[in-house]
C-alpha cells in the first residue's frame, strides 16, 4: 500500500527509498530485527487522535524528512501541497522506517566491519592441536576388551590361523585377497612378528590408500543430492582422498580442507564434499555432523527431534555455518558444456535465513553456533562464508570435539571388526546408546593426543588380538555380549569385489560379452582412460564398468545386516558371460595353466583353486564332495571349471571374515 | 494327464515355478503342440492368480513434456504456437494435433490439466513427482513403484516386483531405504534379453553347478561363522535361478510376439517397451517404468515433438487399447507423465522452458474412470485456473484406486516414519 502512494507522488530516485523497495530483499541480509522494530515503532506513533496540530507538525517533519532525502525545499512544499493528508501521514511514516532501516543497515555494516578481529580472536582463542606420543597400544585394547568380556560373561573366540588372518588383513587394509605366493611365504615363515609386520607393510602399501579413498568416496556419494557429472566428481574426489590417505595426512586435515574449502573443482577437489550437497546449507550441514561426528543432527532440520534432544534452532544455526554459498560455473558459459568448471563460491546473501514451517511467510534469521559444547560462541548473524566455515571447522575437527575422534574410529572398526561401537556406524553421539564404550573413549583419546594419525590407528587396532580372533557371527541374541569377542564376517565392497575377480581370473570382469571384453577392447579402453576420458568415454568396457560397479555397490554406511545381495548381483555372477569364460580350462587360462601344473593330482589342483578364489584350502568335508563331484561328472577339466565357477560364486568369495 | 497336471502346478505356485523339472518333463511329452506357447499358457494362470492383484504401468516423459502440444492445447492463445486440438472420442474433450490415436482411446483415459509444483530443475522435479517427497541429502525417499511393489508384489513371486525399461537412473526411481528386493530390474533396450539373464551353460549343467556350490558352501564357510550369511545366499540363489530358469523370463523375449503385434506398438525402444511392460504386467510383475527421452524441448520445439509424440502416441494407444482387450485394464493403471509442464512463453529458440506451475497427466485403467478432464488451466495456459493438484493428490489418487493404504509409515533407518505419501488429498472424481 505504502509503496504504491509513494510512487505515485515521489521520484523513487533517492537511495534509501530504493533500499525500501528493496526492504523485502534486503531486510533478511542486514539488521532486519531493528528495521521491522522500528518500522512498527513508528506505525504506532500516528495513532487514531489526528488533531490540527499534530497535522501541522506532520507537514514540518514531513518536509524535514524530504529535505534530508535530497529534496529541494521548494519541491518539498510542491509535493506536501499536492497529497492528502492520510498520503502523508503514509509517506512520512515511510520515509521515518526508511531511516532507521538505513541506520540499522549502517550498524549491521559496523558490526561485520568488525567481524573480521572477532573470528580471528575466535580463531586464536580455540585451543591449538597438540601432537604427543602415546603408550596406548594395541595391548590396551585387548585389556579392556577382555574385561568387558569378562563383565559380560563372554569367552573370546581363540586367535585365528594364518591363513584366515592374512586374507582378513588383506582385503580390510588393500581391499584385495592375497595371491597364493604370498600366503604361502608367510605360513612358511617362523618370525613370531610376521603378523605385526604384514600389518605394517599392508598399511604402508598403495592398496592401503586405495582402498580407504574408494570407501570414503562412497560415504560422501552415496548421499550426494547432485547428479550432474560436472558438479559433483566422486573420481575426483576417490583421487583427492588417495593423495591424502598415501601421505598418511592427519584425518582434522583432511576434515578442516573440506569444511573450508571453496573455488573450482579442479583447484581443489576439497569442495567436493559441499558440491554433492549442491552446496546448500542444511544438507552441506547434516552430512558435515554425519561424516565427521557421526551425529544425525539434520533430522531437526524442520522440527524439533521426537526423540533426540536436537532442536531445530542447534540444527538451523549450525546449518548458518554453511550458508551463502553455491556451486557456480568459474569457467562461464563460453566454454563448451564438457570443459566447464565448477564449485562453490560465496554468492549472495549470507545470512542463513529459513521461512518458519508453521508460517512460511515469516523468515527466521539464525547466526551459526555450534551445538556441542557449552561455551561454543555464537557469531554476528553476517560474518562472512570463509570466516564462518573457519569456525565451523575448529569446532569439528579439533582434539576438545571427542565426537571427532569416535565417529572415525567407529567407522575404522567396522572396517576391521564386521562390528562398531555404534550401529549404524554414521548414527553416534551423546544421544545414541554403545557398546563397549570404555574402549572407544580410550582409543579415541589416544587418538586424538596422536593427532588422528590414521596410520597409527589401523595399526594399533589390526596388531591387537582382538582383531586377529576366529571369526563368529553376531549372536544376536545379547548385543552386550556380542561386541567383538571375535571378528564378525561382512559382505565386501564391489571394488574390493571386482578387484578380486580380477586377480583370481587373470582379466577384469565386467559381467560383459568375451568379444567386448577382448585384449583390444581392453587396450582401447587403457589408451582413452590415458588420454583423460572419463570412464562413460572408455567405450564400451568402460560403461560396462560403470555398470558393474553400480551392481555391487552398495551404501558404505549401511549396517552389514541390511546390506542385502540382489537379483542383478547374482546374475552377474552366475551368467557373465566373460566370468564363465574366464573359468574355462582353456589354452593360457588361469585353470588350464593348474591343470597342467598337476596333471594327475586331483586334490593338488582344488588345494591351487580354493587358495586362489578363497585363499584357503579346503576342509576334509569340502574335499570330498569335490573328489566326487570330479568322479561324478567325468571330465577332469569340466568338473574343475564347474568347482571354479562354484568357488566364485560362493558367499563366502563375497565376504571379509 | 501330464500337461494339465503341470498347469496346475503352476497355479498352485502362483507365484513361482517349484519344479522346473516338470516342465522339462512336459515339454518332452508334447505339451507345446496343445497350439499355445508357454508364455501364454502361464500368462493365463498367472491372470487367474491375480484375481484383482493391481498393477501399475508408469510412461515417463524424462525432461519435462510440454501440455501445450500434449493434452492442454491452447489453440486461440498466442502462446499455443499454432498447435492445433483434435477431436477425441469423447465429445469436448480436446487434445493435441500428433495424438490421434490416443484421442481415439479418450474414453479410457482421464487427464488432469491442473498439476502444479514448485520444482522447476530436472533432478529436483524428477525425485519429487517419483516419491512424493523433495530430495534431501540424508533419507532416501523410495519411488511410488517401489512402494507399490512392497504393498502389492506377491512375496514368492519369481520376477523382479518392479522393472523399468528404457535409461538408467532417474532421479528418485531407486527403492531408497525399502531395500534391494524393491529395486527396479533395469531393462536397458526392450528389444534386447537383459544382462545376464541367460544362463552361459546347458540348463543341465547349470543345476548341477548350483547344486554343487550349494553343497560346498554347507560344508565350508557355512560350517563357521558364515551360517547365516550361506542360508541367505542360497535364498537369493534359488530365486535368481528360479528366474533365470522360470519359463516366465521369456516375457522379456519379444521376439515371442507376432509382428503384428510388435508393429502396433511402434517399432522403436518406447514402443517396444510399452509391449514388454503389458508382458511383465501378465504375468504378474506389479510396476513397471517406461521411459522416453527428449522432452526437454527447449530449441525447435515443434520438430522435436512431432517425432516423441508419434512414438508415445503409438505406443500408449497400443497398450491401453491391448491392455483392455486382453481385460487387463481394469487392473492395470497406466500413467503418462513427466517431471513438470513448458512455459507458455515461446522463447527464441522456438522452444518453450520448464514450468513447473502448471502441467498435465493422463491415466487409464486400474479403476480410475476415464473420458474426463480434471481441472483446467486459464486461457493463456499461464496458470491453473482450476482444481490444482499437487503431486500429493495425484499418489493418493493412486493409493486409492490400487487400495494402498496411503497413511502407512515405513521408518527410514534414522527411525524417521515415512507415510507412503505425506499431505494431499485424492482427487474423488478420477476414482470409478
Amino acid at each position: 500500500m505504502i509503496r504504491f502512494s509513494l510512487t505515485r507522488h515521489f521520484q523513487p530516485a533517492s537511495k534509501s527509498f530504493l533500499a525500501f523497495v528493496l526492504c523485502p530483499l534486503l531486510a533478511v541480509s542486514i539488521g532486519a530485527d531493528d528495521a521491522k522494530k522500528a518500522a512498527k515503532k513508528s506505525e504506532k506513533k500516528p495513532g487514531n487522535a489526528v488533531v490540527n496540530k499534530e497535522d501541522g507538525k506532520e507537514r514540518k517533519a514531513l518536509a524535514k524528512a524530504l529535505e534530508s532525502e535530497g529534496k529541494s525545499a521548494e519541491e518539498a512544499k510542491k509535493l506536501l501541497d499536492v497529497i492528502t493528508p492520510a498520503d502523508r501521514r503514509e509517506a512520512l511514516r515511510t520515509i521515518q522506517a526508511i531511516q532507521s532501516f538505513v541506520k540499522a543497515v549502517g550498524d549491521a555494516e559496523e558490526k561485520s566491519k568488525n567481524n573480521g578481529p572477532n573470528i580471528e580472536k575466535l580463531l586464536a582463542s580455540r585451543p591449538k592441536k597438540v601432537v604427543e606420543p602415546t603408550k596406548f597400544s594395541a595391548t590396551d585394547i585387548d585389556r579392556l576388551m577382555l574385561e568387558s568380556l569378562a563383565k559380560a560373561g563372554v569367552k573370546a573366540a581363540d586367535l585365528t590361523d594364518d591363513e584366515t588372518f592374512l586374507r582378513r588383513a588383506s582385503l580390510d587394509l588393500t581391499g584385495v585377497l592375497p595371491s597364493p605366493e604370498m600366503l604361502e611365504k608367510f605360513q612358511k615363515s617362523s618370525d613370531p612378528e610376521k603378523r605385526n609386520k604384514a600389518v605394517s607393510q599392508l598399511i604402508k602399501s598403495p592398496g592401503f590408500a586405495a582402498t580407504q579413498a574408494k570407501y570414503w568416496r562412497d560415504v560422501i556419494r552415496f548421499r550426494a543430492t547432485e547428479t550432474q557429472q560436472r558438479r559433483f566428481q566422486p573420481q575426483a574426489l576417490e583421487k583427492y582422498f588417495n593423495e591424502k590417505f598415501a601421505a598418511n595426512t592427519p584425518w582434522d586435515e583432511i576434515a578442516r580442507e573440506m569444511i573450508t574449502a571453496m573455488g573450482p573443482i579442479d583447484d581443489n577437489p576439497a569442495v567436493l564434499l559441499t558440491t554433492a550437497q549442491e552446496s546448500k546449507s542444511e544438507e552441506t550441514a547434516g552430512e558435515v555432523s554425519r561424516i565427521f561426528m557421526g551425529i544425525q543432527i539434520q533430522c531437526a532440520q524442520c522440527h524439533d527431534h521426537p526423540t533426540d534432544s536436537w532442536k531445530r534452532q542447534q540444527f538451523q544455526q549450525f546449518a548458518a555455518f554453511f550458508s551463502g554459498v553455491r556451486t557456480v560455473n568459474y569457467t562461464g558459459n563460453a566454454v563448451g558444456a564438457a570443459q566447464r568448471v565448477f564449485g562453490p563460491k560465496a554468492v549472495g546473501q549470507v545470512v542463513h535465513q529459513v521461512a518458519n514451517p508453521k508460517d512460511p511467510t515469516d523468515m527466521q534469521q539464525f547466526s551459526p553456533k555450534f551445538f556441542l559444547g557449552d561455551s561454543a560462541d555464537e557469531l554476528p548473524v553476517s560474518v562472512s562464508v570463509e570466516g564462518r566455515r573457519a569456525v565451523a571447522a575448529s569446532y569439528i575437527a579439533a582434539q576438545d570435539n571427542p565426537w571427532f575422534a569416535r565417529a572415525f574410529i567407529n567407522r575404522a572398526w567396522y572396517q576391521l571388526m564386521g562390528d562398531a561401537f555404534y550401529m549404524p556406524v554414521d548414527d553416534i553421539g551423546p544421544e545414541r546408546e554403545g557398546k563397549n564404550l570404555e574402549l572407544l573413549d580410550a582409543l579415541a583419546s589416544a587418538w586424538t593426543r596422536r593427532g588422528f594419525d590414521i596410520a597409527w590407528l589401523y595399526q594399533t587396532i589390526a596388531s591387537s588380538q582382538t582383531y586377529q580372533r576366529q571369526s563368529r557371527q553376531p549372536s544376536g541374541e545379547s548385543t552386550e555380549a556380542d561386541i567383538s569377542g571375535a571378528n564378525c564376517p561382512t559382505r565386501l565392497r564391489a571394488d574390493q569385489l571386482l578387484q578380486n575377480l580380477r586377480m583370481v581370473t587373470g582379466m577384469p570382469i565386467l559381467g560383459v560379452k568375451p568379444v567386448e571384453n577382448s585384449r583390444a577392447a581392453r587396450a582401447q579402453m587403457a589408451k582413452a582412460k590415458a588420454a583423460g576420458a572419463t570412464l562413460a568415454n572408455q567405450g564400451p568396457l568402460g560403461r560396462a564398468l560403470i555398470k558393474a560397479v553400480q551392481t555391487f555397490s552398495f551404501d558404505p554406511s549401511t549396517p552389514d545386516e541390511d546390506v542385502v545381495g540382489t537379483i542383478p548381483q547374482a546374475l552377474f555372477m552366475m551368467n557373465a558371460p566373460d566370468l564363465n569364460r574366464a573359468v574355462e580350462a582353456r589354452d593360457g587360462s588361469v585353470l588350464s595353466t593348474i591343470l597342467e601344473e598337476h596333471p594327475k593330482d586331483d586334490k593338488a589342483v582344488l588345494s591351487a583353486i580354493y587358495k586362489r578364489v578363497l585363499a584357503r584350502e579346503p576342509n576334509a568335508e569340502e574335499s570330498k564332495i569335490a573328489t566326487d563331484y570330479i568322479a561324478e561328472v567325468g571330465k577332469r577339466s569340466e568338473a574343475f571349471e564347474d568347482l571354479f565357477w562354484s568357488l566364485l560364486n560362493s558367499a563366502e568369495f563375497l565376504s571379509r571374515r | 494327464m501330464s500337461e494339465s497336471k503341470t498347469i496346475i502346478d503352476v497355479r498352485t505356485t502362483g507365484a513361482g515355478v517349484v519344479s522346473r523339472r516338470g516342465f522339462v518333463s512336459s515339454i518332452a511329452s508334447g505339451f507345446g503342440l496343445a497350439g499355445m506357447g508357454w508364455t501364454d499358457l502361464l500368462a493365463i494362470s498367472a491372470d487367474d492368480m491375480r484375481k484383482k492383484r493391481m498393477s501399475v504401468i508408469m510412461l515417463w516423459m524424462q525432461g519435462g513434456p510440454s501440455q501445450f502440444e500434449t493434452f492442454d492445447p491452447k489453440p486461440e492463445s498466442a502462446n499455443g504456437m499454432g498447435t492445433k486440438a483434435i477431436e477425441t472420442a469423447v465429445p469436448g474433450i480436446r487434445i493435441a494435433e500428433g495424438w490421434e490415436k490416443t484421442a481415439a482411446m479418450m474414453k479410457d483415459i482421464a487427464l488432469v490439466r491442473s498439476m502444479t509444483s514448485k520444482e522447476g530443475n530436472h533432478q529436483r522435479a524428477t525425485y519429487a513427482n517419483h516419491t512424493g517427497y523433495v530430495p534431501t541429502g540424508t533419507v532416501k525417499h523410495p519411488s511410488f513403484g517401489s512402494l507399490c511393489a512392497a504393498e502389492l508384489g506377491e512375496p514368492n513371486f519369481d520376477l523382479p516386483h518392479i522393472v523399468a525399461v528404457g535409461n538408467q537412473g532417474a532421479a528418485g526411481s531407486s527403492a531408497g531405504f525399502l531395500g534391494v528386493q524393491y529395486e527396479p530390474f533395469m531393462v536397458e533396450d526392450p528389444q534386447e534379453m537383459p544382462t545376464n539373464v541367460e544362463s552361459a551353460v546347458a540348463t543341465a549343467r547349470f543345476n548341477r553347478r548350483l547344486d554343487v556350490l550349494a553343497r560346498l558352501e554347507k560344508a565350508g564357510f557355512g560350517k563357521s561363522s558364515g551360517a547365516n550369511r550361506v542360508k541367505e545366499h542360497q535364498a537369493l540363489y534359488k530365486q535368481t535361478a528360479g528366474m533365470v530358469l522360470s519359463p516366465r523370463v521369456r516375457a522379456f523375449d519379444l521376439e515371442e510376439e507376432s509382428s503384428e503385434v510388435r508393429d502396433a506398438y511402434g517399432r522403436n525402444a518406447f514402443g517396444q517397451g510399452c509391449l514388454l511392460a503389458r508382458r511383465l504386467v501378465q504375468q504378474g510383475v506389479t510396476f513397471v517404468e517406461v521411459r522416453s527421452n527428449g522432452w526437454d524441448m527447449h530449441r525447435g520445439l515443434k520438430e522435436t515433438m512431432a517425432k516423441n509424440s508419434a512414438q508415445v502416441d503409438t505406443g500408449m494407444a497400443a497398450l491401453i487399447q491391448d491392455l483392455k482387450q486382453r481385460n487387463l485394464l481394469d487392473t492395470t493403471l497406466v500413467i503418462w507423465m513427466g517431471e513438470f509442464g513448458r512455459t507458455p512463453k515461446i522463447n527464441p529458440n522456438a522452444g518453450r522452458d520448464h514450468y513447473p506451475r502448471a502441467f498435465s497427466v493422463a491415466m487409464a485403467g486400474g479403476g480410475i474412470k476415464g473420458g474426463q478432464v480434471i481441472g483446467a488451466t486459464s486461457k493463456d495456459g499461464t496458470e491453473v485456473s482450476e482444481s490444482p493438484a499437487s503431486i500429493q493428490d495425484l499418489l493418493r489418487t493412486f493409493c486409492a484406486t490400487l487400495k494402498i493404504d496411503a497413511n502407512k509409515e515405513n521408518v527410514s533407518p534414522q527411525g524417521r516414519p515415512l507415510k507412503i505419501v505425506d499431505g494431499g488429498k485424492p482427487i474423488k472424481s478420477l476414482l470409478a
